[in-house]
């Protein structure tokens, strides 16, 4: 190795150092080797990261396999979440998805071991989670922060004192925790509210000192439950936008629930769409956006866009077709529409039209009604089937 | 009725002792009481249903332990701890003494004000708590006892002032304090002087409310950047426990009152 790249190496590693303060090291009772090799591990996993090397096989940060959870009531057993699988990558913002009742909650809940899953496996950096012992579970609950619908601030405690609680329990000094706390309501944007009490805080004041507390102890990845449903349009914007530069700044993992489309639109880069239990769709937001295949994706996507008035979506005459057209990045420079009037001389009106613009990419969406003889308009329907992202007939 | 020199000088000997003694053996009851039952209120919440340390056979077997010396009266439990105190103090006779059933008294008493009070922090922050990777100890030390500081303190205010109620009883075992000279004055020898006091210090009580001679709703207090505890509940804790000090002697001579026109059946 020559030695312009040990000297880059060991600035890496010492940027890591600052990065996580030695108090990382008292935590529980195991053993320095152990924390030395894992404190190796996440080195050389931030310095991947960092130089960008071996980008496509980089190992899941968080891997859950065939999770099943069963509530016993007294009305009988309640399957919450059956088989449900997804892997979420280091360093992503992923979204998931679902109506109230589909299992969010529950999922997140047996992420954390709040609640013991019946059935199934989680992996968190490759280590199961099911296995881990208390003095191990603790750690690992360290290096996942949480934040809630409801904030769940300590009402005894002042914004400083939230802050500061998860330090404590780590077992942070005073100056330390100090040093910290300051840190923290710098990077969320609250330096001067550390003294007041979280009855005086607006709903999206509280969310930020929830991020904060959950940043404290230098988690890997976090977990929203919610995190913005209470929360008015604009100040959802600005937890959103802070998520996101918290996910850019310090390469955190965010797995984020939620049931708004918005929320997924604006910040994720991967999704998984949950229906009853399980995980009926995933996959990059923009996919999904462009080309959704199940019901539930579908009637999600269209809590987003304006309605169509009704009577357009009355059966149209003989020889019309009602169409859905999307289009994903590039496809959107080419004149699609024009070609296929001018090439199988059939009639297109434009009904509605919008943009998505989402986290990695811009998804446009076209609703169009073409009219003309019916052999021409079958031509004209597998050519866009073929120049769109999706193409789909709303009312055959 | 004029007061003569002597019933004048019988109260200045019996009385001020008399207070003495019962401030002891409440405050002494409530000490040892709190000792033994915050621990207990503490481990009935987190063995509950549903709770931190879920522990069906052990929370059901404390919850039928308080229960029944919660419904034992308190006349039968001071004769039928005789043997116990005895054992504990050498005697069973005495203020000191009387101390020993007051406490096993008031500690189920305060465990099911503490399991109350615990009872009603929320949830969400015990999860948040679990969430942060904090032991058992940790939650129940900085988040349970904390947050329902409030509602602890408002509930050792009811427990002083039961307490206060059964220490008329420790006359029976040779307490002393105020409810024997109620019993034994004021009643038993028709002392009106001693019945005076007493009025005394109820009017002083309704006045006290009627007049609003209480602490008056502190204004928002400011906070300085970095205190540590909270306003909010510092000044709840300031009114509750200021409430407790000024009602103490009075709430006593009130419940005392009544003793005399109702003697041969104590309360409880």
């Amino acid at each position: 190795m020559n030695s312009k790249i040990g000297f880059r190496l060991e600035r890496k590693l010492s940027r890591f150092d600052d990065r996580r303060p030695p108090h990382i090291f008292h935590v529980g009772r195991t053993s320095v080797v152990k924390q030395l090799a894992a404190c190796f591990r996440r080195s050389f996993r931030t310095i991947l990261r960092q130089e960008g090397i071996f980008e496509g096989f980089m190992p899941y940060l968080l891997e859950v396999k065939e999770l099943g959870k069963r509530f016993r009531t007294p009305e009988g057993e309640i399957e919450a979440l059956s088989k449900l699988s997804l892997s979420v990558k280091e360093g992503a913002i992923f979204g998931i998805i679902g109506l109230s009742g589909a299992g969010k909650s529950t999922l997140i809940r047996c992420l954390t071991h709040l609640d013991i899953p019946t059935s199934g496996k989680i992996f968190f950096a490759d280590e199961e989670v099911g296995a881990m012992g208390k003095e191990r579970l603790r750690a690992y609950r360290k290096e996942v922060g949480m934040i809630f619908q409801q904030f769940n601030l300590l009402s005894s405690r002042d914004v400083f004192g939230n802050v500061s609680f998860p330090l404590e329990i780590a077992g942070v000094p005073e100056e330390g925790r100090r040093r910290r706390v300051e840190e923290l309501l710098e990077l969320v944007g609250l330096r001067a509210k550390g003294w007041a009490h979280p009855s005086q805080l607006s709903g999206g004041e509280k969310q930020r000192v929830g991020i904060a507390r959950a940043l404290a102890n230098y988690p890997r990845m976090l977990l929203s439950d919610e995190a913005t449903s209470s929360l008015d349009p604009k100040t959802t914007r600005e937890i959103l936008s802070l998520l996101k530069s918290l996910n850019h700044k310090l390469k955190l993992t965010i797995l984020l629930i939620t049931h708004e489309m918005d929320v997924v639109k604006q910040i994720c880069s991967h999704v998984a769409v949950l229906g009853e239990g399980r995980v009926v769709e995933s996959g990059p937001v923009a996919d999904l956006f462009s080309d959704p295949k199940h019901p539930l994706t579908k009637s999600l996507l269209l809590q987003t866009h304006h309605e169509l008035p009704s009577h357009i979506l009355k059966a149209p005459s003989e020889g019309r077709k009602l169409l859905r057209l999307s289009f994903k990045g590039e496809q959107a420079k080419t004149p699609v529409i024009s070609t296929m009037i001018r090439t199988f001389s059939v009639e297109a009106n434009i009904l509605m039209g919008w943009v998505d613009a989402l986290a990695a990419t811009i998804v446009g969406t076209l609703i169009i009604e073409i009219s003309g003889e019916s052999a021409k308009l079958q031509e004209a329907l597998e050519y866009l089937k073929e120049n769109t992202t999706h193409c789909e007939e709303l009312c055959p | 009725m004029p007061l003569t020199g002597e019933e004048w000088r019988l109260a200045a000997q019996i009385l001020p002792d008399g207070l003495l003694k019962t401030l002891y053996m409440v405050f002494g009851s409530l000490f040892v009481g709190t000792l033994v039952g915050l621990p207990l209120g503490v481990v009935l919440t987190i063995t509950g249903p549903g709770h931190l340390k879920e522990q069906g056979v052990l929370h059901k077997t404390l919850g039928a332990a308080v229960n029944l010396f919660r419904s034992f009266p308190f006349a039968v439990l001071i004769i039928a701890l005789i043997p116990f105190t005895r054992f504990l103090i050498g005697t069973s006779l005495g203020t000191t003494a009387s101390i020993v059933p007051l406490s096993v008294a008031a500690a189920p008493f305060i465990a099911r004000v503490v399991e109350g009070a615990l009872n009603e922090v929320d949830r969400g922050m015990i999860d948040a708590a679990v969430v942060m990777g904090s032991t058992t100890l940790q939650i129940v030390s900085k988040v349970l006892l904390p947050e329902a500081l409030p509602v602890l303190i408002g509930g050792m205010t009811l427990a002083l002032v039961s307490l206060i109620g059964y220490s008329a009883l420790a006359g029976l075992v040779g307490g002393g304090g105020l409810g024997q000279i109620a019993i034994q004055y004021g009643y038993q020898r028709f002392n009106t002087f001693i019945m005076l006091f007493c009025s005394c210090g109820a009017a002083l009580r309704i006045l006290k409310g009627r007049f609003g001679w209480r602490q008056r709703p502190s204004p928002m207090p400011k906070c300085s950047p970095r205190s540590k505890e909270t306003s909010k509940s510092k000044a709840s804790i300031c009114r509750s426990l200021s409430w407790m000090i000024t009602s103490f002697p009075t709430a006593s001579c009130s419940k005392k009152r009544s003793t005399p026109t109702s003697s041969s059946t104590f309360p409880s």
